[in-house]
């Protein structure tokens, strides 16, 4: 199948979720109001299933919107025992809303931080909220995401010609429009999409790379990956381990 | 679930930050409930974010080769007086000129104003009191804003062309500027000419 044939399916894709947006009955706000309403309702097994139905987007959305912080589990963390102590002690009016509440709580807590640069909430003695690090979530760990650096610097350096460095750091440095790169480049928009879609490829890769062998071992990660690597760094590897090995994957 | 659908060049948009505060607020929400976009756009934000780190060590290190004696110093004045140009800016510049702003200068009211669609009531100012606004921007954006502070739909002060600085907006109203009552803050960006409206109450 060529490369084009792919960039045609994944744009496919993403119109199909474009598409579908209005006839799906079953999407996670809908999930997470019913979730929000049964925690409102006491029922405590419901908000491991909160959390672990919108973890992923909300660490992404923190991670987006604090792109300098360092505290962006701890932010999380602050938001899960906010909302969840709000639904329980029945503060919350519109458990339909429940991803929008959620969306600003995060944005006032990484705000406080910013200001503060400590913790917000979890400055008192409060239990932690354990997350689940699901390989099949399909969010980057925080191993990976804080090595992100040596990841698309290894991509940018596999690139083999100039021009299409250039269009990545336009894009995503430069913050230049798809249409005037293709403009100024001489580029068709199937050639941009194309440059794109193999950097991001093989970005993929790379994180899967890291972590198959994160998965199976966890010494010679420590050696191959950046010397920012720690001790809390091994102590997640060895957690994610566990707990995949725990689930049959391992 | 998000009322409206982000198009391609929506998304493109979103990472790049040109978004205003509240097509974030919508592409983010439809996030939710499209995982396999969401996790698509976490290899773009991967790219745009390593990049930004990998042009800031590039920065850091040409820096230390250009390193010359006293130019710490130097440094140190260029940050206080672009210290002073932001404040100067992001203030209600003549008022705070003509105006003892006190020993209350030393510790202000923080106060951060984020958009939630209007569902929250005004954000109380205490008069006696000097008082720093942020409003937060996009990250990293260098899009320029009209900030205007109207009572009863009329323009009482207007800042032009203020920049964000940390990805903050910063607008100082010092203490006794403004008579008890009601105001909007209307902030509005430049580039895409989005703007924005805060309810503040001045006790």
């Amino acid at each position: 199948m060529s490369i084009r044939y792919y960039i045609y399916l994944n744009q496919i894709k993403r119109l199909d979720g474009l598409a579908l947006d209005k006839q799906d009955t079953n999407s996670h706000t809908q999930r997470a109001t019913v979730l929000a309403r049964r925690i409102m309702a006491g029922d405590g097994a419901a908000e491991d299933e909160f959390v672990r139905l919108i973890q992923g987007w909300l660490l992404f959305v923190i991670r987006r919107q604090f792109a300098r912080s360092g505290h962006h589990e701890d932010i999380l963390q602050d938001v899960f025992l906010l909302v969840l102590n709000k639904l329980k002690d029945g503060e919350v009016k519109k458990p339909e809303s429940i991803m929008s509440f959620v969306r600003t709580t995060a944005i006032n807590i990484g705000y406080e931080y910013l200001k503060k640069d400590k913790k917000f909430a979890s400055a008192v003695e409060q239990p932690r909220i354990d997350f689940i690090e699901d390989a099949h979530s399909g969010i980057l760990s925080q191993v990976i995401w804080e090595d992100k650096m040596n990841y698309v610097q290894q991509v940018i350096q596999e690139l083999r010609t100039q021009r299409d460095k250039d269009i990545l750091m336009d894009f995503y440095f430069n913050h230049i429009s798809k249409k005037i790169i293709c403009e100024e480049l001489a580029l068709t928009s199937e050639h941009f999409d194309r440059v794109i879609y193999r950097a991001k490829q093989r970005l993929k890769d790379l994180i899967n790379e890291a972590d198959n062998n994160d998965t199976h071992n966890d010494a010679e990660k420590s050696d191959r990956k950046s010397t920012k690597n720690n001790v809390k760094d091994l102590f997640q590897s060895m957690v994610l381990t566990l707990f995949k090995w725990q689930r049959g994957v391992a | 679930m998000s009322k409206l659908t982000p198009d391609e060049k929506m998304l493109q948009d979103y990472i790049q930050n040109k978004l205003s505060a509240e097509q974030t607020e919508t592409v983010d929400l439809w996030l939710a409930d499209h995982p396999q976009v969401l996790q698509d756009m976490q290899l773009d934000l991967m790219f745009a974010q390593g990049l930004e780190e990998i042009q800031a060590d590039k920065s850091d290190e040409h820096n230390q080769f250009l390193h010359l004696p006293g130019s710490a110093f130097l440094q140190r004045v260029g940050l206080a007086v672009s210290m002073a140009v932001v404040f100067v800016l992001g203030g209600l510049t003549v008022h705070f000129l003509e105006k003892d702003a006190g020993q209350s200068m030393l510790q202000p009211d923080i106060i951060m104003l984020t958009n939630t669609r209007g569902v929250e009531a005004d954000t109380v100012i205490n008069r006696s009191q000097n008082t720093v606004i942020q409003i937060p921007s996009g990250y990293l954006s260098d899009d320029r804003y009209h900030v205007e502070l109207l009572q009863e739909s009329q323009t009482i002060y207007q800042i032009n062309d203020v920049t964000s600085q940390d990805d903050l907006l910063t607008v100082f109203v010092p203490k006794n500027l403004l008579p008890v009552g009601n105001y909007q803050l209307k902030v509005m960006n430049l580039s895409t000419q989005e703007s924005e409206t805060f309810g503040l109450a001045v006790h």
